[in-house]
């Protein structure tokens, strides 16, 4: 773990330099260079992006719990671009793809070279064949398909009507093109698997934006005098920011609770980690507005990153299945546990 | 006596679960709720429960062995815990044994002397029953406001005043008593740390009903009550410092106890659910209502594990305890409320109830308020988390 630790702090210092506001705003207003290629191609240079990947594969095999690191130091520093597309799509890969695929797509994902998209959310209708990520040439991509969930290559650059535009700048949604090149069908496992670290990986990234979120609040609160004082020595918000730090740390054990699920193959993976995913992201939306709110006007404005962070959990809100079915399911799996003398509640020592 | 097993937590374990099996009918609570949930009943059931758990060395083997116990491991004393919980047992350090369990130790390995060490803590191996007097009318949230004053007189401290809240001073035999001893001085440098012989003349403890019914608080006259010098924990006027040490020992296994307990309460009330085809198991809002509840409380389990895995000098130590006082009263008051609107018109129904949770649904709730009120209240841990943990100006 110290290992992670240390890895945690170099992309921790590394996004505070690249990734400050400054260069963000400008690059969400079309300014200055494409900071999201800039960001992938050094997080494969700097190797971060085999942070999940077997050592076999060329990662550096901290599993699960290595990506939702990456992750959450992302959604932390609002960084622009497919970062739970790539993680997932390099999760999925790695433990399901035959292994001539993986070997063939693998490195360039790993590298920053390539970009990726995963279904934006696994639920029928309307938007069902959305995807959340970059389709760009060489682009991978995991999508639904009659047999199963289907690994597959863009071809060209997406049309721009497959373009879909959301508040949440840093990121992009698409649709899915009619015409790609299917490279195989994953196994069975892949879907569930696929939703597991989706889940996951957004609950990561939404924790990384309420913290993100919250020390700038804090220190808003210190430093903001309004009747002479310090507002933070106001107890009315006192009360209001001990319940947000409360709520991140609930958060953080929850997504402590999936990943061991996870990392350990439990049979109720799927179901914590959607539970967790329902929680931290609805968590996230309760956050982020209170911290507007305790910002004031400078809050509601559109060179602040309040509304960044805003947009950003809200989108992560929606993403990979609705909260409110998640948490039937996640029901549903207690139901049947408890009916077989099981329990999801089980912690290890 | 399984405690004697500690070297071996493999059959330590089997052998709780035995003893426990063999001991607990399953139905303690329904035989005790049958007898009308009589207070004396319950009392003389926790000193039955209280010699059995002595028999076996399961009475603060956290100890030293020189004072009584057995120097258990912090991760035995969480198997212990967790054995308990997971039998529906009563609770090892909860109701009248709360105080001399968890505060008492606390406190006296914190300040008091070797000679004050070994002249109260084999007791508690005995079964002495300890109550508190901190609060007072006119001193809740604001403790060191209180004015119970203690005038020196030879060895000797002459005490008058009134205490609040003190739960089991009926019961209790000693009493850990703050009081001021420099009216003069700034309020947190003028008060006095010291333990009481509840047997003492001048002592007068009027119990006081609570909500749900029981009696488990009192008050306390104090009338000219001499209390021997020699009875102050840590030196006159710096029982501030001391009575923070009492306050934090609710950090820890307490707080393990009940976050173990509430999910075993949770599986029980589930499996029952199933059993009984309960109507809510079917509707959506209340499927969701359970599952982030129980996402919420593995939550807080696991933020205890983080606090007992700590080496007590760590950032966790100073972060965690107010968050888990917060979080674990406010959940166990979530789940209660949950309860009793699952249950419907049939959860109205008065009946008896123990003052123990995992009884009545409306019972539970009201009792959840005595642990959001009390061992500073809910707030107060926001004022602490507000202004100790974020830095927050005061």
């Amino acid at each position: 773990m110290e290992d992670l630790d240390i890895l945690r702090a170099n992309i921790a210092e590394v996004l505070a330099r690249d990734c400050e506001p400054r260069a963000l705003h400008d690059f969400l207003n079309g300014r200055g260079g494409d900071l999201a290629a800039s960001l992938r191609r050094q997080a494969g240079e700097l190797g971060w992006l085999g942070i999940g990947v077997s050592e076999g594969a060329g990662g550096l095999g901290f599993g699960i719990a290595g990506a939702a690191l990456l992750a959450r130091e992302l959604g932390r520093r609002l960084a622009p671009g497919p970062s739970v597309p790539l993680l997932a799509c390099l999760a999925v890969i790695d433990r399901f793809a035959p292994p001539e695929v993986a070997a063939q797509i693998l490195p360039g994902l790993m590298a920053g070279e390539r970009s990726a998209t995963i279904p934006a959310s696994v639920d029928a209708g309307e938007t069902g064949d959305w995807l959340l990520g970059e389709i760009a040439d060489g682009s991978v991509m995991l999508v639904p398909g009659a047999q199963g969930l289907m690994l597959a290559m863009a071809r060209a650059p997406g049309k721009p009507a497959q373009y879909r535009g959301v508040w949440d700048r840093t990121r992009a949604l698409w649709q899915a093109p009619s015409d790609i090149d299917a490279l195989c069908t994953l196994p069975g496992e892949a879907a569930a698997c696929l939703v597991t670290t989706a889940s996951l990986l957004v609950a990561a990234d939404a924790l990384g934006a309420m913290e993100g979120l919250f020390a700038l609040t804090t220190d808003y609160l210190r430093q903001r005098e309004q009747f002479g004082v310090a507002i933070g020595s106001f107890q009315a918000l006192k009360h209001r920011v001990a319940d947000l730090a409360a709520w991140i740390g609930l958060a953080d054990c929850l997504l402590e609770q999936a990943l061991d699920a996870a990392e350990q193959g439990q049979v109720d993976a799927l179901a914590w980690s959607g539970l967790c995913k329902a929680e931290v992201t609805d968590a996230a939306a309760f956050l982020a507005a209170e911290c507007l709110q305790l910002h004031g006007a400078i809050g509601f404005t559109w060179e602040h990153d309040c509304h960044l962070y805003l947009k950003r959990v809200r989108l992560d809100q929606a993403l990979v299945r609705p909260n409110h079915a998640l948490r039937q399911a996640g029901f549903v799996e207690l139901v049947h546990a408890s009916g077989h003398g099981r329990s999801l509640m089980e912690i290890g020592q | 006596m399984i405690v004697a097993l500690a070297d071996d937590p493999a059959a330590f374990q089997a052998a709780l679960r035995e003893w426990l099996g063999d001991l607990l009918a399953r139905d303690w609570r329904e035989a005790m709720e049958a007898e009308g949930a009589d207070e004396d009943a319950y009392v003389a059931f926790q000193r039955w429960w209280f010699a059995r758990c002595r028999e076996q060395g399961l009475i603060l083997p956290e100890l030293p062995v020189d004072l009584g116990g057995a120097n258990l491991s912090i991760r035995l004393q969480m198997m212990v815990v967790e054995e308990l919980a997971r039998a529906d047992a009563p609770p090892l350090k909860g109701g009248m044994y709360t105080v001399a369990h968890t505060h008492v130790p606390a406190t006296l390995l914190h300040a008091a002397s070797e000679e004050q060490r070994a002249a109260y803590l084999p007791g508690l191996i005995e079964g002495d029953v300890w109550c508190q007097g901190f609060s007072e009318p006119g001193a809740g949230s604001d403790l060191a406001a209180l004015r119970t004053r203690a005038l020196r007189d030879g060895d000797h401290y002459v005490i008058n005043g009134q205490k609040l809240w003190s739960s089991f001073a009926a019961q209790a035999k000693y009493c850990l008593l703050l009081a001021r001893t420099d009216p003069d001085a700034p309020k947190h440098r003028g008060i006095s740390f010291m333990i009481l012989d509840m047997a003492s003349e001048g002592v007068e403890v009027r119990p006081i009903r609570q909500a749900t019914g029981h009696h488990e608080f009192c008050e306390l006259f104090l009338t000219d009550v001499r209390v021997p010098v020699a009875n102050l924990i840590g030196g006159e006027n710096a029982g501030w410092a001391t009575a923070q040490a009492t306050l934090a020992a609710e950090r820890g296994v307490l707080a393990f106890e009940r976050a173990e307990r509430a999910r075993y309460e949770l599986e029980r009330f589930l499996a029952q659910a199933r059993e009984s085809h309960a109507p809510w198991l079917g509707r959506e809002a209340d499927r969701a209502e359970f599952a982030a509840l129980v996402a919420r409380l593995q939550s807080i389990r696991r933020m205890v594990r983080r606090l007992l895995a700590d080496d007590g000098n760590g950032a966790a130590a100073s972060r965690l305890p107010a968050f888990i006082k917060l979080l674990s009263t406010s959940f166990g008051q979530s789940y209660a409320d949950f309860r009793i609107r699952v249950a419907g018109l049939a959860g109205q129904i008065d009946r008896p109830s123990l003052p123990l949770s995992g009884s009545v649904p409306i019972h539970d709730y009201l009792n959840s308020f005595g642990d959001t009120i009390s061992a500073g209240s809910n707030e107060i841990m926001r004022n602490l988390i507000a202004e100790r943990v974020l830095g927050l100006p005061r």
